[in-house]
């Protein structure tokens, strides 16, 4: 058996010269003195390979478009055999790819490997990252739930800050003017075909060209003869694989990817919030405002590419040494470090995802609303309509908000519009409760305290402020999850009571004269209480 | 000569590592992979009782075609079909239930309440009252279905 086994390949091998190929790649003769940094471009291979194979089952299940991809992800995610895993393996590993080809360009970058002859080494390895990130912008869209909806709004406005094309750039990604089914189904179209194929185009040249001008090696070259690459730099490579799969198996396992509420449109009151690798990004918005707003979506990314473009020319002493290349070295660290700093700041300021199944302060505040007598008036037993929560609401939140702030518009004649209607943050309150309804998720019991803080908090701060994922946030109004590691309760008494006594240069209004003081103190202790 | 067949050693003990990593990573890969992919295939499908209507509305000795409702769960879809099973009350007050599908290639069958015949309007099939094959091209008989009553109301199982 085995010696028939033997004849086929030999008889394969007459036919293609296999074993010739094989050896020609095992055999690569790496420097002396090629240490463990140089094992980065394998494992990027690995995650990419395991990408590819996870993604393409995923793609048997999964379907783009509005009406099923959220229903086909949490299939996925909570029906099928090993659904869980691999779902968590794609989803996990992008982030490890992140990870790996930052810390791949890193290598390249401080040991001089970018230099003559390996300049289109170097631009096939930054065209692979921009392909990278580009999969995980698309594929961030695919689950259709309230993050991938509301992010991919985000990064569609913000190609459209861009100068003279913007707009159209903007109406391209989006296949129309709103992210909607045309937008979900080319993402998808760009995240499974063209960026695959650009993907492996692009890396079977990057190796190809590796192989060309062999590994880069040591920043001084050592003395010593040379050894094949298989098996003495196969095994570090190796080594290092079965440890970084061994961590995402285990994050595959343990973890969770998440999947927010199904994508909707009309509900204003979600944060957006991007994946942690385009944080930074999203963070130095905040610091470029209104007319200079384009040189943080558009200009400083541009630069930043253009930069690693022309890095080979920049920089073109053959020195390797990263001690001899001080402009080269330090700009890498600071941009580095400004990259790490602005990702911090922006995963320690994003409010928390709000938890469905938690009652936040406006669900409960829209509750103590629905209780009041402008709803029981008519939502009664035995009243003209039903008493809330005592059967299924069906209308959606475009009829909720309609039926709060102007009843003519939903049934002409049936009441007169109320003196005492409430307001667009009381409105929300109340969609917010009745969506606690329509989720089945039952009243929590809370201290009395906590329960009167936060219906004066969500009847009246979220319009402007933020907290446990509830709320909007306008101009410089802050989330208030943690307002207390920060401030204590006098101040905030104060601070609410009327902000310009503090700083007259507040835009807060003053509530001096629209709570009266007892709920001032209480939404001021329990803010105070929030480390 | 002993340093090169300590290097030989050496070398023998990186490829076993390096074979022996890429079978696991690829048997961890290919059982989540592979697992994904057949186990909806290795679903066996549930039992389905389904309501097929009232045994006094059926004529003794006459089959009755009637529609059941079939939901099916497909994955993250949910399936609708409408399917025509003839009900035939027996003298004993039995009900049994026959399929209305050829058995040939498919196409509904119906009955011909004059010749007391199911009739195949694709390619001339015959069936008695029974779903035995009287003439024509069927390979079987109609497929039989089983059936309960509860309170007057029949199931089926499909």
């Amino acid at each position: 058996m085995a010696t028939r086994g033997k004849g086929v390949l030999n008889w394969l091998d007459s036919r293609t010269g296999y074993r010739n190929g094989l050896k020609h790649l095992l055999d690569e003769p790496i420097q002396s003195g090629t240490g463990w940094w140089f094992t980065l471009g394998s494992i990027l291979m690995a995650l990419l390979g395991i990408q590819f194979i996870t993604g393409a089952v995923l793609t048997m299940y999964y379907v783009p478009s509005p009406a099923y991809a959220y229903d086909s992800v949490k299939y996925i995610s909570t029906g099928l055999t090993f659904g869980h895993v691999l779902r968590d393996l794609h989803f996990f590993g992008a982030s490890f790819i992140v990870i790996a080809a930052v810390a791949h360009l890193l290598r390249v970058l401080f040991f001089g490997s970018y230099k003559k002859p390996r300049e289109v080494t170097w631009l096939t390895g930054v065209c692979l990252l921009l392909v990278i990130l580009g999969f995980a912008l698309t594929g961030y869209l695919l689950p259709w739930d309230q993050r991938a909806y509301w992010a991919t709004v985000v990064s569609t406005n913000i190609a459209k800050t861009a100068p003279l094309l913007g707009p159209y750039v903007s109406a391209l990604m989006k296949g129309g003017q709103d992210v909607g089914a045309l937008t979900l189904n080319r993402w998808f179209a760009v995240h499974v075909i063209i960026l695959p194929a650009l993907l492996v185009v692009l890396a079977v040249t990057h190796l190809y060209l590796m192989r060309r001008h062999g590994i880069s090696g040591p920043v001084r070259p050592r003395h010593g003869k040379s050894h094949p690459f298989y098996p003495d730099h196969a095994i570090k490579d190796t080594l290092v694989v079965a440890l970084v799969f061994a961590l995402l198996v285990t994050f595959a396992v343990y973890g969770h990817a998440p999947l927010a509420a199904k994508a909707d449109p009309t509900d204003a009151s979600y944060i957006p919030r991007p994946e942690w690798y385009f944080m930074s990004l999203f963070q130095l918005l905040h610091y470029f405002k209104g007319g200079l707003e384009p040189v943080a979506t558009i200009g400083i990314p541009t630069l930043l590419v253009a930069v690693l473009f022309l890095l080979p020319w920049l920089d073109r002493k053959q020195d390797r040494d990263p001690r001899k290349r001080p402009v080269v070295t330090t700009v890498t660290v600071l941009v580095l470090g400004g990259i790490v700093t602005l990702t911090a700041i922006g995963l320690h300021e994003t409010p928390p995802e709000p938890n469905p199944d938690i009652w936040g302060p406006a669900s409960v505040a829209g509750e103590a609303i629905a209780q009041s007598t402008q709803c029981t008036r008519c939502h009664t037993d035995g009243g003209v309509a039903a008493v809330l929560g005592s059967q299924e609401i069906r209308q959606g939140d475009g009829w909720i908000e309609g039926h709060l702030s102007d009843p003519e518009m939903i049934a002409p004649g049936l009441r007169p519009k109320p003196q005492d209607a409430l307001d667009v943050v009381q409105t929300r309150a109340v969609i917010a409760y009745v969506k606690k309804l329509q989720g089945g998720v039952p009243p929590p019991s809370m201290p009395a305290d906590v329960r009167a803080a936060y219906v004066v908090i969500g009847s009246n701060c979220l319009g402007c402020h933020s907290i446990k994922g509830e709320g909007t946030r306008s101009g410089d109004a802050p989330d208030l999850t943690h307002e207390g590691r920060t401030r204590k309760a006098d101040w905030l008494d104060q601070w609410i009571t009327d902000p310009t006594m503090i700083d007259a240069s507040s835009t807060m209004p003053a509530f001096g004269d629209k709570l009266n003081a007892q709920q001032i103190q209480t939404v001021a202790n329990y803010l105070s209480s929030l480390k | 000569m002993a340093e090169q067949e300590h290097e030989i050693d050496r070398r023998g003990l990186f490829r076993w590592i390096i074979n022996g990593v890429v079978t696991a990573i690829g048997a961890v890969v290919t059982v989540v992979a592979g697992g994904a992919i057949v186990a909806p295939s290795l679903k066996k499908p549930a039992e389905r009782w389904l309501p097929a209507g009232r045994i006094l509305g059926l004529q003794p000795e006459t089959p009755t075609p009637v529609t059941v409702r079939v939901v099916r769960r497909e994955g993250y879809y949910e399936a609708v079909d409408h399917e025509t099973v003839f009900l035939i009350r027996e003298p004993g007050g039995e009900v049994r239930a026959l399929s209305s599908i050829c058995t040939h290639l498919g196409c509904h069958v119906h009955w011909d309440a004059k010749a007391r015949l199911f009739k195949c309007p694709c390619h001339g099939g015959v069936y008695d009252i029974n779903g035995k094959v009287v003439s024509g091209p069927p390979p079987r008989p109609l497929a039989t279905y089983p059936t309960r009553m509860d309170q007057n109301e029949v199931f089926v199982e499909l």
